[in-house]
């Protein structure tokens, strides 16, 4: 959160400011970024403790691990040995480092998909003091929650595609385009064609063939908006390759090339149309077989039951219930705890009101601890101090209940029997 | 001469939960429920079965992350006193139920059935539930199979074949450290099977492995006998296809044993149903009440909650009985066969493991009965292993079976869809830089190769496929969704310095401490060129 606020101070700042500060950092072609780009550059080296005008002292203590830290700068200073591993990797933190601080801005907003569930901030219960470490201790200290877990970034700063199969008719494709490559377009084909080209997916039928880019047997393209960052594909050919262009088409209707997937094939979706003759039989036994293989019931049998399974087993046993919904009475009445009895009048009131009424009757009591106790005829476990305690459903009726106590020389004895009845109107 | 081969395969696995630093981690249950409703009464129904004499036959998967917490110390230790206090509770439940005679006898069960189960835990098998397994394979009863090292979903990580190898690789060498003897045969997560994976499997000395029934019925070329022969790949391993009907006598929630009104109620438990400050103890330590395991009702007609009450001869007897329903299905399966083919047919039956017992409380009674059964009393129906199977037949078609799953609609649909298909990016990502790092660092010592060696870890330990089932079904989404991204974001954090050479060794003993699956392994497993 913290680094979200200091974030915000950068928002705050003018872009001189944010300039004079990015100098400050070296950071690269800094004259000509936008005040939006600025922050977006700068917030990596925004530190959580340390004052946004005093960067020479910036030491990171949180969100980014001091030896984290120190890789990043490495790999700055390396960059010239390694300039496209450095890069990738500059890319992958920033794009890290945006979604950390996107908490408390309004950036970070670029993900299509519906986002998903917030980060719990650990398992700690309300209960339990947090584990806190105020001083790090060179040998004995460990590190806190927040250093073994975290968000992950939206992308990996690298172009690509990647297609994979669901089925014999769809596929699934998710891309990532990095913001150099977006800009490399932008001037290849001007500021103006970029903004009105429209971005496609080009999906290749490639079946049996290798694929030069011109050869496939069929594409067709599907629009996607520039902010999307994957797609299912409805192919529709079972047991054929295909593979997909991310592309752009220009507004001269030019298609150009950002990245090409691998290949997939589909499944098939019915048996084989290729009889192996060393094991043939006629077409009607082998739709026999094939009928009683259960093949013209594929897939049908057993998904739904064991997903039920799965669910009953999990069911109720989540730290994810715990501390998401926190103890509250919340908890009692979500979905989560689907029970019987004492909470399910909660999803539906007013509908269907409801009374449980049980009674339970407790017989506790207090003898030498090394006698002999009895409760109706059966042996009672004394506590090392004597007592004892006993705790019975009490159904309607007439209970006697003799309580028995014999000393350990056997010789003494004393019984004392309530007597309880209890009707129910 | 029998005239037909039953093949039943148990699928034991759970996800790899252990948070030693929580001391009531609520997904740990999930392990201990299984160990006290599943794991020890299909231990004691082998035993009977083998006290008595009965030469049964049955196939299990243990899965490398189930038997890593099987043999875990810390978790050993905490089962203990779970079932301690299980059985604590038990004991005050006869006290309380004395007056009410239609749940005595079940209050008496679970003391009984409780005690028994510590007796086998800590006494007989030292707390080391994979010891008991190993003795009934070594006694020949029960092969063994392995599964992918974390339960990782196989199709789904084509794009990057040493993470696939590393997945078999690993399964392999682990079962060998806990079983004494390389794997014979697979069982691929979630039956995911993409054709091309059979040669990794027969790089690694594994003979077999399932597909579901569209696996080996849509295979190339057509197979003869379809799913009751196995095929072979071109790469020799053997593919056993699934029997649907038998699946569904089990599996379907209309049809299926499970759902009997004899058996027991799942959804009416004591943690629930009995006064707070009694059952406080028992339940988790912030006063959230869940399951005990403790329920005293029959399934009784959906949507009302006034259950009767179990009776747990009355279920027994109806198990006995579903048990030789199935099997005199299974023989009348059989003979329709024998018109068809030219060899004993075999009719692989595969289930989750867990289904009996937890789901299915007499689902552990119900395999007893059936294997003692068709052991006994069946003309024409014979248990068998796959590996029995392969050496009495040792000639079949060869063919690649079709792309496949046993999810629902029969392929990856399930693993890949609008809830997690957000995880593969990362864990893609993941996998090809501990590809990369494994390049770059063929010979290294000391910090650095811990280091890797946890990359390697955590990039598993994110591929298991029940996080993205999780997250699909719905329960428990956000533990999925932490799992995944606590892992990737240790695998990145350690990616980068392990490139910057700053490794943090205090941080890297921590992780190590957590996510300390697969002591052994060796993270050169990622090579690319071998």
């Amino acid at each position: 959160m913290e680094r979200g606020q200091k974030a915000c101070d950068l928002k705050k700042m003018s872009r001189d400011e944010l300039y004079k500060l990015a100098q400050k950092f070296s950071i690269k072609g800094r004259s000509a970024l936008t005040k939006e780009q600025l922050i977006e550059q700068l917030a990596p080296f925004v530190a959580s403790d340390a004052p946004v005008n005093a960067p020479a002292e910036t030491k990171n203590s949180e969100a980014v691990p001091s030896s984290e830290k120190s890789a990043a700068n490495k790999r700055f200073s390396r960059k010239s040995n390694d300039a496209d591993l450095a890069e990738s990797l500059s890319q992958a933190r920033r794009r890290h480092d945006k979604t950390t601080a996107a908490a408390g801005t309004e950036d970070g907003s670029t993900s299509v998909r519906k986002p998903v569930q917030p980060l719990m901030t650990g398992y700690e219960d309300s209960a339990r003091p947090k584990q806190v470490i105020s001083r790090p201790i060179p040998d004995t200290a460990r590190p806190g929650e927040e250093r073994l877990t975290g968000e992950l970034p939206l992308g990996y700063g690298d172009t690509r595609i990647v297609l994979q199969v669901r089925d014999p008719h769809w596929a699934h494709t998710y891309w990532d385009v990095a913001e150099r490559t977006r800009q490399q377009l932008r001037k290849a084909i001007g500021d103006d064609a970029y903004d009105r080209a429209l971005f496609v997916l080009r999906v290749y039928d490639v079946t049996d063939i290798t694929f030069d880019g011109l050869n496939a047997h069929s594409y067709y393209d599907i629009h996607i908006f520039e902010g999307a960052n994957n797609w299912y594909l409805n192919l529709g050919r079972p047991n054929c390759a295909f593979l997909v262009d991310l592309g752009l088409i220009t507004p001269a209707g030019e298609f150009i090339l950002i990245a090409r997937s691998n290949a997939i094939r589909t499944p098939r979706d019915t048996y084989s149309e290729t009889v192996d003759d060393q094991w043939m039989v006629l077409d009607e036994e082998f739709r026999e077989i094939y009928r009683a293989s259960g093949g013209f019931n594929v897939g049908a049998s057993s998904g739904e039951l064991r997903q039920a399974l799965s669910q009953r087993l999990t069911e109720q046993l989540s730290s994810g219930a715990l501390s998401s919904l926190a103890l509250s009475s919340a908890a009692l009445s979500s979905e989560s705890v689907t029970s019987p009895g004492l909470v399910r009048g909660g999803q539906q009131k007013g509908k269907d009101f409801w009374l449980v009424v049980n009674t339970e009757l407790i017989v506790y009591g207090a003898t030498e601890p090394d006698a002999q106790v009895t409760v109706q005829g059966r042996q009672v476990k004394l506590r090392p101090d004597g007592t004892f305690t006993l705790r019975f459903a009490l159904p309607d009726g007439h209970q006697n209940i003799p309580v028995r106590a014999v000393n350990a020389d056997g010789d003494m004895e004393r019984t004392i029997t309530p007597i309880v009845e209890k009707t129910t109107r | 001469m029998s005239s037909g081969y039953l093949c039943l395969v148990l699928h034991a696995h759970l996800p790899y939960v252990r948070h030693p630093e929580h001391g009531d981690m609520m997904e740990e249950r999930w392990l201990f429920e299984a160990i006290t409703e599943t794991y020890i009464p299909l231990i004691e129904c082998y035993q009977k079965l083998v006290d008595d004499g009965v030469d049964f036959r049955i196939t299990m998967s243990l899965t490398p992350p189930l038997m890593a917490m099987l043999t875990d110390s810390l978790l050993q230790e905490r089962y203990l006193k779970h079932l301690d206090l299980l059985i604590e509770l038990s004991e005050k439940e006869v006290d309380r139920t004395r007056w009410m005679p239609e749940y005595h006898d079940t209050a008496l069960m679970y003391r009984e059935r409780l005690t028994r189960a510590r007796r086998l835990f800590r006494d007989e098998y030292q707390c080391n539930l994979v010891r008991a397994f190993r003795k009934f394979q070594d006694l020949g009863n029960l092969e063994i199979i392995t599964c992918c090292a974390t339960h990782g979903y196989l199709p789904l990580m084509e794009l990057y074949r040493p993470a696939v190898r590393a997945q078999i690789e690993l399964a392999a060498s682990d079962y060998e450290r806990h079983l004494g003897r390389r794997p014979r045969g697979i069982w691929l997560a979630e039956c995911a099977f993409n054709p091309g994976d059979d040669k990794l499997l027969a790089e690694h000395g594994i003979r077999f492995f399932f597909t579901d029934a569209h696996g080996i019925l849509h295979a190339h070329p057509r197979p003869r006998y379809g799913v009751f022969a196995p095929l072979f790949t071109p790469s020799g391993v053997a593919a056993f296809g699934r029997d649907l009907e038998s699946s569904k006598q089990v599996w379907s929630a209309e049809e299926g044993y499970p759902g009997d009104f004899d058996y027991r109620e799942f959804y009416r438990d004591i943690g629930f149903d009995l006064d707070l400050d009694y059952i406080r103890p028992y339940i988790h330590e912030s006063g959230i009440r869940l399951n005990t395991g403790i329920k005293y009702h029959r399934i009784t007609a959906r949507g009302t909650n006034n259950k009767e009450p179990y009776n747990r001869r009355v279920a027994l007897a109806k198990a006995e009985m579903h048990a030789g329903h199935f099997m005199w299905c299974r023989e009348r399966q059989v003979e329709h066969l024998e018109n068809l083919m030219d060899r004993p047919p075999i009719l692989v039956s595969p289930y989750d493991a867990e289904l009996f017992g937890h789901w299915w409380y007499e689902g552990p009674d119900f395999i007893h009965a059936l294997l003692r059964k068709v052991t006994c009393d069946s003309r024409s129906l014979e248990l068998i292993t796959p590996s029995e199977y392969l050496a009495k037949h040792p000639k079949n078609q060869i063919a690649m079976p079709s792309m496949s799953s046993w999810g629902h609609k029969g392929y990856h649909e399930v693993w890949l869809e609008g809830n997690n298909d957000w995880i593969y990016r990362h864990l893609h990502k993941a996998a090809e830089r501990m590809i990369e790092l494994a390049d770059r660092y063929p010979h290294t010592e000391g910090t650095r190769r811990r280091a890797l060696n946890q990359a390697a870890r955590e990039l598993l330990l994110a591929q298991a496929s029940d996080w993205a089932f999780i997250m699909k079904t719905g329960t428990t989404v956000p533990y999925a969704v932490k799992r995944t991204k606590d892992h990737c974001v240790r695998f990145t954090r350690l990616y980068h310095d392990i490139s910057a050479d700053a490794v943090d060794e205090s941080w890297l003993a921590e992780v190590e401490s957590r996510d300390n699956i697969f002591p052994q392994i060796d993270y050169r497993i990622y090579t690319s060129s071998r």
